[in-house]
C-alpha cells in the first residue's frame, strides 16, 4: 500500500493561497528547503489538482527556480508527477501525465499498487475531496506566522469533520511551525 | 506595561467556534491557569453567553477538579462585556462596557485596576477588531488537531495581511498545540 502524504503551507487562518493564487507570504528559508530537498529524496510520487500544478509548472523548470532553489528544482523537475484535471489536454512538465475522471475511484488502485509513496501538493480541492474519502494517511502542514485577509482555504468543502492525531512539531527558526498529523 | 494578550482556540484549517473542539483536563487547567495570571477578560456578547454556562458549576461543581477549577478561574477574573444588546450581565465579576473597545483597551492600559497583570481577549469579534486597531501584543493560538470544513474563519475580515512572530510553542498530549506569537510592527 503506498502511503498519501498532503503537504502544504497555511497561513494561521487556514489559507493555501492569498488573493490572485498569491504565495509571497511564505517563508522559504534554508530550514525550510532543506526539509523540501529531504522530502523530494524519498521520490515519492507527486499528486496536484490543476491550478497547483500550473503554478508549479511554470515556475520550477524555470531558470530561475535552478538559481534560487537548485537542489528543490531538480527534484522536483525529476520527480514522478501526476495531476488530476478533466480540463487540461497535456501536461508539459517534465515526467508528468493527467488522470481525470472520478479522482476519488482513481487514487484507490494507485494507492493499493506497488511504488513509491505518494505526496499531495497544495492542492485545495484535491485535498477536501480526498480527505472526506478518507485517503489521506499523513498530513504535513507547514503553519506561516501570518494572518492573510483574503484567500483560498485549503479545507474549502469538507463536508465532514475530521479528528486528527499530532505526530510530531517542528519549529523553523523563521517562525514557520510544521505540523505533522496522521488518522487516529 | 501590562500586555492585551489574544488567547483562542482554532481548528487546523483555521475555523474559529467555541462549541467544536474537545478541551481536556490539562487544556482546562492551562486556560484556568491563563485566568489566574491575568488581570481582566474581555468578551463579546456571543462567547459570554457562552461562557456563562461556568456559573452553573459554580453552584452545582462536577466533581472533576480541571472543571471546577476552571469555574472558579473564570468566576474570579474581572469581565468586561461589549454588547449593544445585553442589559445586564447577571455575573458579579463582569459588567458591561460603557465605552468602545478601543477606549476600553487605552483605559486598562493606564489603570491600576487589577494590577500590572495582563489583559485577555476571548472573543473572535473583539480579537478582528483589536487586530485592526493594531492593539495586541501577544496571540496564543490554540490549534485542536481536527479539521471542521465549516464554520467562522479565525480573522475574518481582517483589513490587511499581518506578519507575527513565533515565540514559542507549547503541546499537549491530546495533540493540541498552542503557538505563541507577536505581532511585527
Amino acid at each position: 500500500m503506498r502511503k498519501l502524504t498532503a503537504f502544504t503551507f497555511l497561513s494561521l487562518n487556514g489559507y493555501y493561497k492569498g488573493e490572485n493564487n498569491d504565495t509571497s507570504w511564505h517563508r522559504h528559508g534554508e530550514e525550510e528547503g532543506r526539509y523540501s530537498e529531504q522530502a523530494l529524496s524519498t521520490n515519492n510520487t507527486l499528486l496536484f489538482g490543476r491550478t497547483t500544478y500550473e503554478m508549479m509548472s511554470n515556475f520550477w523548470p524555470t531558470p530561475m527556480a535552478a538559481e534560487m532553489f537548485p537542489r528543490v528544482a531538480a527534484g522536483m523537475n525529476k520527480a514522478e508527477k501526476i495531476v488530476f484535471s478533466n480540463t487540461l489536454k497535456t501536461a508539459k512538465w517534465n515526467n508528468s501525465s493527467i488522470m481525470s475522471g472520478d479522482i476519488a475511484e482513481q487514487i484507490r488502485p494507485l494507492k493499493s499498487s506497488k511504488g513509491n509513496d505518494l505526496t499531495i501538493l497544495g492542492s485545495g480541492s484535491i485535498v477536501s475531496q480526498f480527505c472526506d474519502a478518507g485517503l489521506i494517511d499523513t498530513y504535513e502542514i507547514m503553519i506561516d506566522p501570518v494572518a492573510l485577509h483574503r484567500g483560498t482555504p485549503l479545507f474549502e468543502g469538507m463536508k465532514n469533520r475530521l479528528y486528527l492525531k499530532l505526530i510530531d512539531a517542528k519549529i523553523f527558526e523563521s517562525g514557520v511551525v510544521l505540523l505533522t498529523y496522521t488518522n487516529p | 506595561m501590562r500586555k492585551v494578550i489574544a488567547a483562542i482556540n482554532i481548528t487546523l484549517d483555521g475555523i474559529c467556534d467555541h462549541t467544536v473542539g474537545i478541551p481536556d483536563a490539562p487544556l482546562h487547567q492551562h486556560y484556568a491557569s491563563l485566568l489566574d495570571n491575568a488581570g481582566v477578560i474581555l468578551y463579546g456578547r456571543t462567547t459570554y453567553q457562552l461562557m456563562q454556562f461556568w456559573q452553573t458549576l459554580l453552584k452545582n461543581p462536577s466533581g472533576e477538579k480541571s472543571m471546577d477549577d476552571f469555574a472558579l478561574a473564570i468566576d474570579k477574573i474581572p469581565k468586561v462585556v461589549f454588547s449593544q444588546t445585553l442589559k445586564n450581565t447577571n455575573w458579579d465579576s463582569a459588567e458591561l462596557s460603557n465605552h468602545s473597545l478601543e477606549e476600553m483597551v487605552l483605559e486598562l492600559k493606564k489603570s491600576p485596576n487589577g494590577g500590572a497583570k495582563d489583559i485577555l481577549v476571548g472573543s473572535r469579534s473583539l480579537i478582528i477588531q483589536l487586530l485592526n486597531l493594531n492593539r495586541i501584543d501577544e496571540f496564543q493560538i490554540c490549534i485542536y488537531p481536527m479539521l471542521e470544513g465549516k464554520g467562522l474563519p479565525l480573522f475574518d475580515k481582517i483589513k490587511d495581511r499581518k506578519f507575527f512572530s513565533l515565540v514559542k510553542t507549547k503541546t499537549f498530549d491530546s495533540g493540541t498545540i498552542v503557538l505563541y506569537y507577536e505581532p511585527n510592527r
